[in-house]
């Protein structure tokens, strides 16, 4: 597969890159690790004029930790970010969840931005430009159906990164830059559950840095994922947990779930289901069904909806036991 | 727009005419006839593209060749020295670890990247270094068992 013609831009710093993107607008995309958007460019689902490597901007790959926040740049390869000390010993679900990403390659290619923005993904989508010819485009290529559920208004395309569950339950918040000013949100508002556009990210709006708060003492958190082939695959279903406790009962519980829908969730009612409680066999029960009952699946890409979902509470219980150090 | 570019390819400087839009592994294989880095799947799949680019394994058909101009890329053709094999090469030919060898290049490629770095990795740490490389013929045992010898026989 050949990629189509584009002109290649290298900005230097970020504000020359938002410049760039500001002025193309749609006709741009940007370039990190390549491993998403060259694939999706190969497919002819994305033909941008412009590619805006950001790669030759200074100071957005590095990792610095003042020992309240890590502060990890956007285009830090998820293979720094399993490697790293810090990350390993303040946010362990991130190192695992890093390492959970496709396989090695991926790894020192991709980043930790690059994977946040991952497109979500559908059977109907992400096929060959002539494999797309034989029906209707569907709504993420622009047409007026989803495949994945007929009757539907919207996109139910996954989303399947890795990384953004686990920030998610280690509370991260992320710095989004733009021609017109920059602004830090927490990760949970980056995300819609919206196949089609899954972020809510300003066209030539990117992410600079990831700022993720170091665990408090005797907070642990994990990241697991279910996926069909263990060397290399998207998640079916992955699940980042943390958990902290203090006199015995639950201080802290957070638990994020990748894979069910157009974006991310936060499991809340588990949380609930724990806060304040002796964490045993039974309240991780508790917030297992809790997570089992928010998860609502539709598409049925690589497995049933039904499977996707009991998936989620099997995940939430085996993450759960293993933070609680309970296995 | 067309660009001239300088890749580094096996300590060799090439100066190269590429359009942005072509990938390091059609420039490797079309333009410099460096045809041992092979194409499969072209989208990141197989790892049979694998290359090494400053020390790292990563995927030649999913690098555009002006991003690499500057950095160290090693493909297969730098393994071995005149007749002499390079050490992973020979434990592969010993360990019987080749079919049809298509999977081959980017495989030592992964296991050279590991190996750099990681002289005597456990079974674990090398099969997690060659779960991006797709062998259809099947049978990694071999493969696993090669680059285990050929770390046991640098150190």
């Amino acid at each position: 597969m050949r990629l189509t013609k584009f002109e290649h831009l290298e900005p230097k710093s970020l504000v020359e890159a938002c410049a760039i993107l500001a002025e193309h607008g749609d006709k741009a995309r940007i370039i990190a690790g390549g491993t998403d958007i060259l694939v999706r460019m190969k497919q002819r689902l994305v033909e941008p004029q412009f590619v805006v490597d950001i790669k030759r901007i200074d100071g957005i790959a590095e990792i610095k930790s003042d020992g309240a926040e890590l502060r990890i740049g956007a285009l830090v390869a998820l293979s720094d970010v399993q490697k790293s000390a810090a990350v390993r010993e303040q946010a362990p679900a991130l190192a695992e969840a890093a390492a959970a990403v496709g396989a090695t390659q991926l790894q020192n290619m991709g980043t930790i931005g690059g994977n946040i923005c991952l497109e979500t993904r559908c059977w109907y989508y992400n096929q060959t430009y002539t494999w797309r010819q034989g029906r209707e485009a569907c709504l993420k290529a622009g047409g007026s159906i989803c495949y994945m559920a007929k009757a539907s208004k919207r996109c139910y395309a996954l989303y399947s990164g890795d990384t953004a569950p686990a920030l998610l339950a280690l509370g991260a918040r992320v710095r989004l830059v733009s021609a017109s000013g920059e602004r830090t949100i927490g990760l949970e508002e980056l995300f819609v559950d919206d196949g089609k556009k899954p972020t809510i990210l300003n066209p030539g709006e990117l992410i600079a840095e990831v700022i993720v708060p170091v665990a408090a003492n005797g907070q642990r958190s994990t990241y697991l994922k279910f996926r069909r082939r263990e060397a290399i695959d998207f998640p079916i279903v992955g699940v980042a947990a943390a958990l902290g406790e203090e006199n015995g009962v639950c201080s802290k519980a957070a638990i994020a779930v990748t894979g069910v829908g157009s974006a991310p969730f936060v499991a809340k009612d588990s949380e609930n289901a724990l806060l304040g409680k002796k964490v045993s066999q039974e309240t991780i029960a508790e917030a297992a069904e809790a997570a089992f009952k928010q998860a609502k699946p539709v598409s049925d890409m690589e497995v049933s909806p039904a499977y996707r979902k009991r998936l989620v509470r099997v995940l939430v219980k085996d993450a759960l036991t293993k933070v609680a150090g309970l296995a | 727009m067309k660009r001239i570019i300088e890749l580094n390819v096996n300590g060799v400087v090439h100066e190269v005419v590429v359009e942005p839009q072509r990938t390091l592994l059609e420039v490797l294989r079309e333009t410099l006839g460096y045809t041992g880095t092979k194409k499969a799947c072209d989208s990141g799949d197989c790892g049979a593209c694998t290359v090494i680019i400053d020390g790292r394994a990563v995927l030649s058909c999913l690098t555009l060749a002006v991003e690499a101009q500057g950095k160290n890329i090693e493909t297969i053709e730098g393994m071995a020295t005149g007749d002499r094999l390079h050490p992973i090469q020979q434990a592969f030919l010993d360990k019987g670890a080749i079919q049809c060898g298509y999977c081959t290049p980017g495989l030592v490629l992964s296991a050279k990247a590991l190996l750099d770095e990681n002289p005597k990795p456990s079974r674990e740490e090398v099969k997690k270094a060659i779960g991006g490389n797709l062998c259809r013929c099947t049978g990694y045992v071999k493969i696993l068992d090669a680059i285990e010898a050929a770390g046991e026989q640098a150190n």
